[in-house]
């Protein structure tokens, strides 16, 4: 993936939760965002992702700019998996993924219903396709958000602490999923405050505080943290 | 401060002569069926002493005018609930605009018409713009009042049964792009049908009881046809009892369905 950031501030009102954040990456495959809960991890995410948009400054991803004016174009070619499994409560496992292949991505119902079932079958999904998400548990609606983003092809994926809102057991089949993400070579950015999963995963951190950039590198780096704040967050 | 919630009094303790009695409240059940029976009570004496010397035979005679009408009181407010629904939603689809001039609009618009009585809505259809456009077909005039008389009203229930949607839900298909049409389609209103049932059935009775109104243009309704048959009887008590009674038979199965439906809603959330 590339990512170019360029001078990216973002406020909530009077409070700035993102000050000229500049970073440029390229060539890696997966990217882990960390820091304190509030740090402003998840805003740069969804700045990334094109859901909010930056005061100013700009974000290029894999040369396309982020922007409203090719918004749609962009958000076409990534997958998002948020805290929470944002599934359809009204349409099962399977018609939560079929709607997105057919209706919104205009693919043939009998391909989508194959493509749909293929994808199910991998991530051990078989038996629930027919389940609401109120009738599934928590891991298996949020393995079921990940089919959804990963059904379009995305060439990038972004994951919003995806096990946040999942008790331990839970969060261990979400992260074999993951697990299987990365070895099937996708590529992903996600946020988390936690160092197992960061270290886990990333290739690559980025780590933030009160909304500036603090510190990034390689996942190898991460043993001798350069700056106090990270050496802290580490130590924590 | 601290304040408890009252407790139901199921069992009162009395002392008498150093003997304890207690005496226990019936079954809930058994207190449904007295308060039933009461209010039935109350409904059988306020129409037995309505006039001294009762001659409901003289408008019971007239069966099937009377059954006419009632068909007549249900198909207007049918057909001005089936057209409300349709109207509401585009209404509701105005008051949530993004555009400032088009939510205002629906906003001032809904404001009007929420203030405006029912009366002078069908005086204002019928004898201003009905004269204007040449309109003369009181019974289609009499539906559009009550349709409009009704739009903001289901505009609510929309807005209401919207709520069940999260803003999560919202994101993603913001993200996907979805069209207006495949948002309210497959996403908004299959989730808003059930919230909104109730919600129609009562707006539907409410309909039928404002539907009496358009007595005042002459269309034959269950108000309109009692009038003319207690007027030409010299029996105006008898007619309105019975006016009342029409109603309530169609009114009270509505509100219980309507009640019904809400506890099922409930349940299933």
């Amino acid at each position: 993936m590339e990512i170019k950031i360029d001078n990216v501030s973002k406020s909530y009102g009077s409070q700035q939760v993102l000050r000229d954040f500049t970073l440029q990456l390229s060539g890696v495959k997966v990217v882990g965002i960390i820091g304190e809960s509030g740090c402003g991890k998840s805003t740069l995410l969804r700045q990334l992702i094109g859901i909010e948009t930056p005061d100013t400054g700009t974000i290029e991803v894999n040369k396309r700019i982020v922007s409203p004016a090719n918004l749609k174009n962009y958000q076409s070619k990534v997958g998002v998996v948020f805290q929470q499994h944002n599934l359809f409560p009204h349409l099962t496992i399977e018609d939560n993924i079929a709607l997105i292949l057919t209706k919104i991505k205009k693919m043939d119902a009998q391909v989508a219903k194959k493509r749909t079932a293929a994808l199910l079958s991998d991530f051990h999904l078989t038996s629930q396709a027919q389940s609401l998400p109120s009738q599934v548990s928590g891991g298996q609606a949020q393995r079921a958000s990940i089919v959804r983003a990963i059904a379009t092809n995305p060439e990038l994926l972004f994951l919003d602490e995806p096990t946040a809102a999942l008790d331990p057991v839970l969060t261990r089949e979400v992260l074999e999923t993951i697990q299987n993400l990365k070895k099937g070579g996708s590529e992903f950015i996600f946020v988390t405050h936690e160092m197992d999963f960061l270290q886990k995963f990333a290739d690559y951190f980025i780590f933030i505080d009160k909304g500036n950039l603090i510190e990034m590198g390689k996942i190898e780096t991460l043993q001798q943290p350069k700056t106090a704040l990270l050496k802290e967050f580490i130590r924590r | 401060m601290q304040f408890s919630s009252p407790k139901v009094l199921d069992s009162v303790t009395l002392q008498k002569n150093k003997k304890t009695f207690t005496v226990k409240a019936p079954h809930k059940t058994l207190q449904r069926i007295m308060a039933y029976i009461m209010v039935t009570v109350l409904l059988v004496a306020v129409i037995l002493t309505a006039t001294s010397s009762p001659r409901y035979d003289l408008i019971l005679s007239e069966m099937p005018r009377l059954f006419t009408a009632l068909w007549n009181t249900l198909f207007i407010s049918l057909v001005s609930l089936l057209f409300s629904l349709i109207g509401g939603f585009f209404f509701y689809l105005g008051i949530k605009s993004t555009q400032t001039f088009v939510h205002t609009f629906f906003i001032a618009l809904q404001e009007v018409l929420i203030g405006t009585p029912l009366l002078v809505m069908i005086f204002l259809v019928v004898y201003v713009f009905g004269v204007k456009l040449g309109m003369h077909n009181k019974l289609a005039l009499g539906i559009f009042a009550l349709t409009v008389n009704m739009i903001p009203y289901l505009s609510h229930s929309y807005q209401a049964a919207s709520e069940v949607i999260d803003k999560n839900q919202y994101t993603v298909m913001d993200l996907y792009h979805f069209t207006l049409y495949q948002r309210y389609r497959y996403i908004i209103l299959p989730q808003m049908i059930k919230p909104l049932i109730p919600a129609i059935l009562n707006n539907l009775s409410s309909i039928i009881k404002s539907s009496s109104l358009l007595k005042i243009i002459s269309v034959s309704e269950i108000s309109y046809v009692l009038t003319v048959i207690s007027n030409k009887n010299y029996a105006s008590v008898e007619g309105y009892i019975i006016m009342w009674i029409m109603y309530l038979m169609v009114t009270i199965p509505l509100s219980i369905i309507t009640s019904k439906l809400g506890e099922r809603y409930s349940r299933g959330n």
